[in-house]
């Protein structure tokens, strides 16, 4: 298939996508609309982390930092009489503060410096956040800011359709921003840059600046994110907004799905929830142990990730393929 | 000054500790270039199995060679069934992989185990304390901070005065040629991790010792780990050595005087500094040196 056709196929698949999701709240139920808009929120993060890390090549881990510092910067807001817009604007700005301040010295640092720089940079900041003691918050709010949102002539069931459609609308920035990008020719210039950064610069590619445009593009989002996500369920506990699992998590489901590409994100985001889903949360340590195995067969014996059998067909999973697959990067 | 000496004697278990864990981390690191997260794994498998054969009637203190001896054992299997198979591929599949395996012992530990503490009732020789100025120094945290050099000593002599430390030092340098020397470079992978592993498995169970052990013992020390071998730089005994002496010395300071609360935020801005302003570490080289 001629490229351009791949593309309009993909734009098509995206807009039905989308309006179906959009009819969604009009079949399920309380529960469906729940994983539902948790499948939006996570499908926003991951493409924010495709964004970095699929097509930039950066293992980045300081997306808690951009989500933590959205949730807990609204509820600062809120909590201090601010109007729902300046606490929406104001954890952005200070997510994005933060991203410029991280983001300088940390792009600068090559393999896995970088990696374990933006760990630390979000293990440092969820530790001052519990140590701060101002703007009446003390390492964390026990108040249910539900009330404070301005949503409380809702019913519990439009509050949560319009916290659907958020993420939603969310989601599909994030989808938007990879479809985009893939047709530009800034989607070339950030793989050139993943593949080699070196040459890519020798070629007139301004690597540092993309980088750093990447990084707050991906801060912007996930910010947002956070900051719905804390306006929807009310009471956010600090190490919960700025949990690393959550952004393993988000890694796991791109790796899975497939890094680097439009669909492979929203593929592992289905794949891993619909397991979550089935094996239930009474059996956490269980889940936790399946998609361990999950993830190491999957860069063991699909390291481009469950997209390949919409590329290559069946065939992505014979035998011969996955025996290849596992010898690819074998040390000889 | 009293005070003091408590922060002379916490730092001085610490960076034994640390020492130990961040020269294992570092070796992998260096050698394979893979950011090992199972490390954290490592850490756990040993505390449990310390623990284990405790409750075995085993004597602590030999239980420790025992795990070390285990742990060596499942590094070597790990490297050659799965790391092998990442190595030579881009840096976030090892990533990946040791998340995944990371994921999967955790999850183990906690069917088994349950995320309840685990620990070790002391023999009576270990019991009791020495007073030194003030500052009570009990007999158990001497016996750790001693296993903990003595095997940092051992790592130095088997790197540097031993055929096989040079092997592996060789490997590092440079593949290929360490290959053309006649080096079996998947034997020196696999011995690699086996060390690494072995001396992660003898940090759990000296903290086993200690403390306890819990399934979320592993990670929580990893993010020690890391700050030291980053603050350390790679490439050499003393670079994980010096960057425990800076994180412990930080660490017990904070938490004498702040609080426990402020240790991580510490040593974690510490990094930062490091890396923003000497991106290789505090006592960072191209490659393994003494």
């Amino acid at each position: 298939m001629p490229l351009s056709a791949a593309r309009d196929r993909d734009g098509i698949v995206l807009a039905l996508l989308v309006l179906g999701a959009c009819c969604l709240p009009l079949v399920f139920g309380a529960y469906g609309l729940r994983v539902a808009t948790m499948v939006a929120m996570y499908v926003a993060l991951a493409q924010s982390w495709n964004l970095i890390g699929g097509y930039t090549g950066l293992i980045s881990l300081a997306q808690p930092a951009f989500f933590g510092s959205g949730a807990i910067a609204a509820l600062i807001f809120l909590v201090n009489g601010a109007p729902v817009w300046l606490a929406v604007l104001g954890s952005l700005g200070v997510s994005l503060a933060i991203a410029v301040m991280v983001g300088a010295p940390t792009l600068r640092l090559v393999g896995h410096y970088f990696v374990v720089a933006t760990l630390l940079v979000s293990e440092a900041l969820r530790n001052l956040v519990l140590n701060l003691n101002a703007f009446n918050f003390n390492g964390g709010i026990s108040v249910n800011i539900v009330s404070k949102v301005g949503l409380t002539a809702l019913s519990p069931t439009t509050y949560n359709q319009v916290f659907y459609y958020v993420m939603l609308g969310l989601a599909t920035t994030a989808m938007l921003a990879i479809f985009a990008l893939e047709r530009s020719k800034w989607g070339l210039a950030l793989r050139a840059i993943r593949d080699n950064q070196r040459a890519a610069s020798a070629l007139g590619v301004a690597a540092t600046r993309l980088k750093i445009a990447v990084v707050l593009a991906s801060a912007a989002l996930v910010s947002l994110v956070g900051t719905a996500w804390a306006f929807w369920i009310g009471t956010v506990e600090t190490n919960e907004a700025f949990s690393l699992t959550l952004t393993f998590e988000i890694i796991v489901m791109v790796f899975l799905g497939g890094r680097g590409t439009l669909w492979g994100p929203l593929l592992g985001v289905l794949v891993v929830l619909f397991i979550n889903e089935t094996i239930g949360v009474e059996l956490a340590e269980i889940t936790q142990v399946v998609s361990g195995v999950i993830v190491v067969l999957v860069v063991l014996l699909q390291p481009d990730g469950l997209i390949q059998i919409f590329r290559q067909g069946p065939r992505a999973f014979a035998p011969k393929t996955l025996a290849a697959n596992l010898r690819r990067y074998r040390v000889r | 000054m009293q005070i003091c000496l408590q922060i002379f004697f916490d730092s001085l278990l610490l960076i034994g500790l640390y020492s130990i864990g961040a020269l294992g981390f570092a070796l992998i690191w260096g050698v394979l270039n893979v950011l090992n997260i199972a490390h954290g794994a490592f850490i756990m498998l040993g505390g449990y199995l310390t623990f284990l054969l405790w409750r075995n009637g085993l004597d602590p203190l030999l239980a420790i060679p025992a795990t070390m001896a285990a742990l060596f054992a499942v590094g070597w299997l790990i490297q050659r069934f799965l790391i092998d198979y990442v190595v030579s591929g881009p840096h976030s599949l090892g990533i990946a992989l040791t998340y995944g395996l990371n994921l999967v012992l955790i999850g183990l530990a906690l069917y088994f185990f349950t995320a309840e503490y685990r620990s070790i009732n002391l023999p009576p020789y270990l019991r009791g304390y020495v007073d030194i100025g003030g500052a009570k120094l009990t007999y158990v945290r001497i016996v750790i901070m001693l296993i903990a050099f003595f095997l940092t000593a051992c790592v130095w002599w088997f790197m540097d005065r031993t055929e096989l430390g040079a092997a592996i030092r060789a490997t590092r340098l440079d593949m290929e040629a360490a290959r053309l020397v006649g080096i079996k470079v998947r034997t020196i992978f696999d011995l690699t991790t086996g060390i690494s592993a072995m001396l992660a498995g003898a940090m759990g169970g000296l903290i086993a010792l200690l403390h306890s052990a819990s399934p979320a013992m592993g990670d929580q020390y990893l993010l020690q780990v890391l700050i030291v071998t980053v603050l350390g730089g790679l490439g050499s005994i003393a670079g994980p050595m010096l960057g425990a002496l800076v994180l412990g010395i930080s660490t017990s300071l904070v938490s004498n005087l702040w609080g426990a609360t402020y240790s991580t935020l510490v040593g974690a801005t510490l990094v930062l500094l490091v890396l923003v302003l000497k991106p290789s570490g505090l006592r960072g080289r191209a490659f393994y040196e003494a």
